[in-house]
């Protein structure tokens, strides 16, 4: 379902020179949502489309087998049938992207699919590699992904090692990816760079850089528990960096922003960037996912609103 | 329950494709208030009303996209303009006698109702112009907002007691930017105490008559603006020539402008401010952010479709990365939009000028088939192309500036150097773009490009015009913006003469021609046996005429000869002017300020020679001469410390980090000298000098023709004071031939005529004849003049030198640049 990258030799070349400007990126960065707009059906219509880019993620202490479940059962069902239905689409037709949990509900997640029959088609996402510091040992953050892809996850969302990219060893940082993307298998792996912690945005770039060059199936903006997550900012620096991978390697690497994405209006604006920044394919699930898990519940209510005309009340929307 | 749009299968289709669709800005408001007006149209306002519709003829208004008929204007006639500026004049007076804050406080009204019809104001600037309503939103009517509340303040910006307002400001329409072109120019004005008459442009007319209906509703007295529309260009004419306007500003066609200065300089006291042609530029090094400059570019390259002075056209790239960045702009224009500039998922809109669209077709295809370059458009089924162009031919008109629309013209240099030579080679000059993470070579750059505006790492779209060179005289920013609107009490109150302009083109061919008897150079005996030469590159040098002139003292009797210099000599003066102006100008000012000194303290030891001679030539009294060497002294000195006190200041702006203002030099300046109707030959001359020279111009002097002594001996000190060969250049001779070279030679950049005033009508009609001469020629290449008079301006209570007019030479020794550094690096932890 998702895009592979065999990544490439680590190459210096790539990382050098990199010279990014904030007071332009955040410049165009704010421009998507004045630029480019859509309305009415075609809305609706985006809107649908951004719910098949979620990964429904919880990742809290609290989780537990029932609330993976439920997590399981919106994720298969996103939308309301009746409400689907006025809009042309079959039950289970429309699905979210995938589930996200902790390792350790993997297998509460995949146990829950597969009671719906989902299984086969929504994948269990799983972070790991000492998620969400990453300041563990490279022994347990390996076997972690081993374990973690055992119980069933398909795709992995490990954390990348800040202390290496912050003092500059990109070899190192390198190294690591490469031998957790052969942990990982046949599962996909994302790769979190926790961008609220790399201080500047060359280090965004390079990192990502150097995610792609280990193989690395999507770069992810970051873990949710950062001081600052997905923005539009740090994440078109990172579009930015897959545009030039993919021109100089011919593989397209994935991107999935995660972290305080939470408005419909949110959902059409990241469309529209990975649209104008790169292609459309880059807009399917194939190579684009959204991180998030309060989005899914604003954007059926802007579907409850385009079918009836009415604002919802928050006990018509389970 | 049922959907309430059934397309359900369209909604299956666009989450397939994941498509557009028009999202248009609704115009609704503003048909209803189009229909307000007299159903549909557009009479003069003369005196706060609208001007009766009789049978008058009128023209239409339309949307330039679809072609469909907007309003309809009214076509004044002669008689018609002659009472809008009537209007004008009368109600100037009681206008200016208003308190200046009562004037601000309007201006501040007009600010806040922009805001509060801020969409139905958006929609009229881009429904008439082409433009797309999301540029002009957030582009155009924020800097409008922004430009009023500015002037709201203006108190705080300039002290008005040594100035008075100009009278009437004609302000002649602008067909993309119309609003913010003209509120630039109107807030300023009226917050001076000027009445305005607007002309709007035909094509593009709506937002004008609108911005008065919401001054009208601001508090703003009627008469104050009155607006007048005219089809035919007749109106340039009729306006630009009438001597009640003390002010025209005009921004748009350079050609237009030029016809401006000439019309005009029948009365040497209007004032002109132009915004004529040009397009910016942009320099891209290969330590620069690569694919946000692709950002500005883009930018640049569509704002206002391509039609804007600030247009960018050009695009300047480090040979290293030439491909990359080629590919990277080809890529994103491929994502551009063009159509219905209402749309909000629209780029471009039309041009507003179907002639333009026509010649930009033919440039384009004229660059690839006659100049052999290599042009890609984009959007190609739509109706206005946008094209990259590579290996442009360097005469193309598309490479001149001359065309309209949305492309940009790729040029690859080696060095910074070569950088900077290639967009210094131009006629215009607006604004320049640097892209580059380097802050020692984007400083530098900045430094050294002939440009008003440099922007690092952004754009200067936002932020109004500045222009120079062949792109006009216009400064929006600061005291120079509200002093485009004032007199200062150092000009004399001077009527409009009465010359025809025909008069005047007529003196015009004649002007300057030398005449036989202009130099008698046989004396019968001289008071002062001496030798005197022209002063050419630091050098003493016999006048390329091989011939002499007399001096006389003030009883007429032959006082001395000195060279009788022509056109050569002119030539050879800017020629080594403008090859030491380079040096000078980049010398340190500390460096400035120790020859200035050292130049003081000769000229100190020397007094008692100058008094000595000044006495023998006007026959003032020993004290009186005394007196005049002494200030000659103090001004010395004044600039001398002065040279290091004026480097320039940082301004407010809303963006994070600084908007620097550099106070730059001009070049070679021409100071045509006179002697002053109270005889003070030498300290008139010597204080515009001093104060050209220290703030970093080289001067060629023509020393005042009846009596050039004693600043001609000036030279001598000139050659021991260290002051380097070229800087000042002294030359003798006859007063109008030597004006008519200086001012029609293009490496002069400013010429400062000190005319004298004189009651004798012949004499007045002599000086005036030159005034005109300079204002008619200027046109040529739009080149600075000042016209002052050969007085010596001193305070009135003591007697002393006015500090404020030495300010004001300087003032006008310099022009500003405006240098945008935006900071930022800090996003997170």
């Amino acid at each position: 379902m998702v895009s592979h990258n065999p990544g490439i030799n680590f190459d210096e070349k790539l990382i050098n020179n990199v010279n990014l400007n904030l007071t332009a990126i955040k410049k165009r960065a704010s421009e998507y949502a004045t630029r480019r707009t859509v309305k009415k059906e075609h809305q609706v219509a985006w809107l649908l489309r951004a719910i098949t880019c979620i990964d429904l993620t919880t990742l809290s202490g609290d989780d537990t087998e029932s609330n993976v479940q439920k997590l399981c059962y919106k994720a298969s069902n996103p939308i309301r049938a009746d409400l689907l239905k006025e809009l042309g689409f079959q039950p289970k037709e429309l699905t979210c992207g995938a589930v996200c949990v902790y390792p350790s509900r993997v297998s509460d997640a995949f146990g829950a699919l597969s009671s719906f029959k989902m299984n086969e088609k929504i994948p269990v996402a799983a972070v790991a590699t000492g998620f969400p510091s990453g300041q563990y040992h490279l022994e347990t953050r390996l076997r972690e992904i081993k374990l973690t892809v055992a119980d069933g996850a398909s795709e992995i969302d490990i954390v990348i090692n800040r202390t290496a990219a912050l003092q500059g060893n990109w070899k190192l940082l390198y190294d690591e990816l490469k031998q957790m993307k052969e942990a990982c298998g046949n599962a996909h792996m994302k790769s979190i760079l926790a961008v609220g912690e790399l201080g500047t945005l060359e280090n965004v770039y390079k990192a990502s850089m150097v995610a792609m060059m280990a193989g690395t199936d999507f770069i992810k903006t970051s873990t949710g528990k950062e001081g600052v997550n997905a923005t539009l900012v740090n994440a078109l620096v990172m579009i930015r960096a897959l545009r030039d991978f993919y021109w100089i390697t011919g593989y397209k690497v994935g991107f999935k922003p995660a972290g305080g994405i939470r408005t419909a209006k949110d959902a059409c604006v990241w469309l529209t960037m990975m649209k104008e920044e790169l292609d459309e394919e880059w807009t399917t699930n194939k190579l684009f996912r959204l991180g998030a898990s309060a989005l899914l519940g604003d954007i059926e209510r802007q579907v409850y609103h385009y079918v009836t005309g009415r604002y919802a009340a928050a006990y018509e929307l389970p | 329950m049922s959907a309430l749009n059934p397309s359900l299968s369209n909604i299956k289709k666009v989450f397939t494709s994941l498509s557009y669709d028009p999202v248009l800005d609704s115009d609704a408001a503003l048909k209803s208030w189009i229909t307000a007006h007299n159903n549909g149209t557009f009479a003069p306002i003369i005196n706060g009303q609208y001007h009766k519709i009789e049978e008058k003829k009128c023209f239409d208004v339309k949307n330039p996209f679809n072609g469909n008929i907007l309003a309809k204007l009214v076509d004044s006639d002669k008689h018609l303009v002659n009472q809008a500026i009537e209007s004008s004049v009368s109600s100037a007076k009681s206008w200016s006698s208003l308190d200046q804050t009562d004037r601000e406080r309007i201006v501040y009204n007009m600010a806040r109702n922009v805001q509060k019809h801020l969409n139905i104001l958006v929609a009229c600037e881009s429904v008439c112009s082409g433009r797309t309503s999301r540029e002009v939103k957030d582009l155009d009517i924020a800097q409008v907002i922004k430009t009023l509340y500015y002037y709201a303040g203006s108190s705080a910006l300039l002290d008005l007691q040594d100035y008075s307002p100009v009278g009437t400001v004609a302000i002649f329409g602008y067909s993309d930017s119309s609003l913010l072109s003209l509120v630039n120019k109107l807030a300023a004005a009226l917050v001076s105490g000027n009445t305005c008459l607007i002309i709007p442009h035909k094509l593009n007319p709506l937002s004008a008559f609108m911005f008065v209906d919401i001054a009208a509703e601001s508090g703003l007295p009627s008469g104050v603006i009155n607006v007048v529309t005219c089809q035919s260009n007749e109106i340039y004419n009729l306006v630009s020539s009438d001597s009640r306007i003390g002010c025209i500003c005009f921004d748009g066609k350079t050609s237009t402008g030029q016809e401006l200065i000439k019309q005009s300089s029948v009365n040497p006291w209007a004032k002109l401010l132009l915004c004529v042609e040009g397009k910016s530029s942009m320099i891209v090094y290969e330590s620069a952010d690569v694919d946000s400059a692709i950002e500005t570019a883009v930018d640049g390259c569509l704002y206002s479709n391509g039609q804007h002075r600030y247009s960018l056209n050009k695009i300047f790239v480090q040979e290293n990365i030439y491909e990359s960045f080629l590919r990277k702009l080809e890529c994103r224009f491929d994502k551009l939009r063009q159509g219905n500039h209402m749309d909000k998922c629209n780029d471009i809109g039309c041009l507003i000028d179907k002639n333009d669209l026509d010649k930009f077709r033919r440039a384009l295809s004229e660059e690839a088939s006659e100049f052999g370059a290599k042009v890609k458009t984009f959007a190609n089924h739509a109706q206005l192309t946008p094209a990259i162009i590579e290996n442009s031919s360097l005469n193309s008109q598309i490479n001149l500036n001359e065309v309209n629309g949305p492309y940009v013209l790729l040029i690859p240099f080696r060095t910074v150097k070569e950088s900077v030579q290639l967009a210094n080679t131009s006629r215009f000059a607006t604004a320049v773009c640097l892209y580059s993470q380097n802050i020692s070579l984007v400083m530098e750059v900045a430094y050294l490009l002939n440009q008003p505006t440099v922007c690092i790492n952004s754009f200067p779209i936002e932020r109004g015009v500045q222009t120079r060179k062949q792109s006009g005289n216009y400064s929006i920013h600061g005291v120079a913006s509200v002093k485009n609107f004032l007199l200062s009490k150092w000009q004399a109150n001077n009527d409009a003469p009465t010359t025809s302009l025909d008069q005047v083109q007529k003196n015009v061919k004649l002007f300057g021609t030398l005449s036989a008897d202009s130099a008698i150079p046989l004396a019968s005996h001289l008071t002062q046996d001496k030798t005197y030469k022209l002063y050419i590159g630091g050098k003493q040098q016999r006048p390329d005429t091989q011939s002499s002139r007399q001096v006389k003292d003030f009883a007429g009797k032959s006082y001395c000869l000195v060279g009788e210099a022509s056109r050569k000599d002119v030539r050879n003066a800017v020629e080594a002017a403008n090859s030491a102006f380079g040096p000078w100008s980049k010398r340190s000012n500390f460096n400035k300020a120790q020859i200035l000194y050292y130049f003081a303290e000769i000229f100190t030891q020397k007094s008692q020679l100058f008094v000595h001679k000044l006495k023998q030539l006007t026959n003032k009294s020993q004290s009186e001469c005394e007196k005049e060497i002494k200030m000659c002294s103090h001004v010395i000195n004044y600039f001398a410390g002065k040279c290091d006190k004026y480097v320039g200041r940082l301004n407010d702006t809303t963006e994070y980090g600084y908007l620097m203002e550099i106070n730059e030099p001009l070049g070679v300046v021409a100071i045509v000298g006179g002697r002053g109707a109270k005889f003070s030959p030498l300290l008139n001359i010597l204080q515009h000098l001093v104060g050209a020279i220290a703030h970093g111009n080289t001067v060629v002097l023509v020393a005042d023709e009846n009596m050039p002594l004693p600043s001609l001996d000036l030279y001598e000190i000139f050659d021991t004071c260290d002051m380097p060969a070229g800087v000042v250049n002294i030359l003798t001779g006859n007063k109008h031939h030597l004006t008519k070279y200086l001012t029609e030679h293009q490496l002069v950049a400013s010429v400062w005529y000190l005319y004298d005033q004189n009651e004798n009508s012949q004499m007045a009609a002599y000086e005036l004849n030159a005034l005109q001469f300079v204002k008619y020629t200027s046109n040529y290449s739009l080149k600075k003049y000042w016209f002052v008079p050969s007085e010596v301006q001193v305070q009135d209570k003591d007697q002393t030198l006015d500090k404020k007019y030495l300010n004001e030479i300087g003032f006008n020794s310099t022009q500003p640049k405006y240098i945008h550094l935006p900071m930022g690096i800090i996003f997170a932890n």
